[in-house]
């Protein structure tokens, strides 16, 4: 009980924390700071993929609605990780840790390893994301630019978040 | 998480997520005008592209009906030609009702044989539709053959590639003419025989139907001279290139001459006078 009230204040933190950073934060048109992949990444493991799915859809679009940006892109992109998170974890940490439904801390899987998994999971968000938003309007060196930018900056931003507040707590 | 229950799972996950993505993409293409006209750009392409695949799809289906509907087309048009041919060049003579002399219905091939001596066709045309013995078979690209026998919806043909058929052909550019016939070698290849030496032939004439015979009308195309055999110095044996692909024929025209029993009774009765 405990566990999931903890739970439900670390989603609401994340996503207060993606509106003050959409509200207030602008550092470019290159990069969009952006935690809701956080909080994807960390839907219990134990849950159905489609149950996950519903509910990065319900995030997302609380974020877009709240942030004022177009309806629908966010939740997007959190839908699609929710749909290949697991298949991630089992190619980035051991089956194992899936198996037991255990999300391994950076100490437990190695620096590597969760850099890893947080790269290709921002990749995946940001596809999809970039795709939609620019729908073919930007050329492609405007489009990888923003990729790789936004994709580097919210490696930093999600690992300085991961750290501060599981490994902290664990 | 195996068999039957697994697979379900992983069904419901996956429409669960193409719902879920078709829904923002909805929302995305109502909340910003430059991604509404990109995404619905890109269905009605798809959509297009689709339409283009199923219309070719349907096409090829309806290959065989739209043959029909065109090999009928041909009847129409052939039938209409052989009316205007009736009208008589002096405007005066004009006859208050013209009547046509051939008649076509049009025919498909249910058999043939082109490899032999003496090559037939099977028509799916007979009785029932009109077709009678003796009737001309032809195409656009020249003679085919005879009809030897009907049944009630089929007809048998002998094939112009038979040594025993011939038929009466004329050169196009000097009207002379002789009888045609298949030398039972080369399916793409005839000889009009006995013209005259002094006929002016030369390789590449063309060679047409005479009409002199009540089976088949007259300047349908048969082929070109490719070259030319003088025989005893009395007259000249022409080597014909035939337009006619026998080893390809699909759709034929019966002609029937709306006039052969008269023609052919006026013979008769005067060979019997000879007779006496």
């Amino acid at each position: 009980m405990k566990d999931n009230w903890g739970r439900i204040l670390f989603y609401v933190i994340i996503l207060a924390l993606q509106i003050v950073l959409s509200g207030y934060v602008n550092i470019g048109p290159y990069i969009y700071l952006c935690c809701l992949p956080l909080l994807v990444i960390y839907l219990p493991l134990d849950q159905e993929t489609g149950v996950s799915m519903i509910i990065a859809f319900a995030c997302g679009l609380i974020v877009d609605f709240l942030c004022d940006g177009i309806m629908g892109l966010n939740a997007a992109a959190a839908v699609a990780l929710a749909a290949v998170r697991k298949p991630l974890y089992a190619a980035c940490f051991s089956k194992d840790n899936l198996e037991r439904a255990v999300i391994p801390t950076i100490q437990e899987a190695g620096v590597l390893r969760h850099i890893n998994f947080i790269l290709v999971s921002l990749a995946v968000y940001f596809i999809v994301y970039i795709c939609l938003d620019s729908v073919g309007m930007e050329s492609l060196t405007t489009t990888l630019l923003r990729f790789v930018l936004s994709c580097a900056a919210n490696l930093v931003l999600i690992l300085a978040l991961d750290y501060s507040m599981f490994n902290s707590r664990r | 998480m195996t068999g039957r229950p697994a697979l379900v799972r992983n069904a419901v996950t996956v429409l669960v997520f193409i719902a879920l993505e078709v829904l923002c993409i909805v929302m995305i293409a109502n909340n910003s005008v430059v991604q509404r006209y990109k995404i619905l750009g890109g269905i009605r392409e798809a959509q297009a592209s689709l339409w283009q695949r199923t219309s070719d799809i349907r096409s090829y289906f309806s290959l065989r009906k739209d043959n029909l509907a065109l090999v009928q087309e041909n009847e129409d048009l052939r039938r209409q030609l052989s009316l205007y041919e009736a009208i008589p060049t002096d405007p005066d003579s004009l006859p208050s009702h013209l009547p046509s002399l051939y008649s076509y219905t049009a025919a498909e091939i249910v058999k043939s044989t082109h490899g032999k001596q003496h090559n037939y066709l099977l028509i799916n045309k007979g009785a029932r539709q009109g077709i009678g013995e003796g009737m001309g078979v032809i195409t656009a690209n020249g003679v085919v053959g005879i009809v030897d026998a009907v049944s009630d919806n089929y007809a048998y043909v002998i094939s112009f590639l038979n040594t025993e058929q011939s038929i009466s052909a004329r050169l196009v550019k000097s009207d002379h003419f002789g009888l045609m016939r298949w030398e039972g070698v080369n399916p793409h290849k005839a000889t009009l025989t006995e013209i005259s030496l002094y006929c002016g032939a030369a390789e590449g004439d063309s060679v047409a139907t005479s009409g002199h015979s009540s089976i088949f009308p007259p300047d349908i195309p048969v082929g070109v001279i490719s070259k030319i055999k003088p025989v005893s110095g009395l007259y000249l044996n022409l080597e014909i290139d035939l337009f006619q692909d026998f080893t390809s024929l699909r759709h034929v025209y019966v002609v029937a001459n709306n006039d052969r029993e008269e023609i052919e009774a006026l013979v008769n009765e005067e060979e019997k006078e000879e007779k006496k």
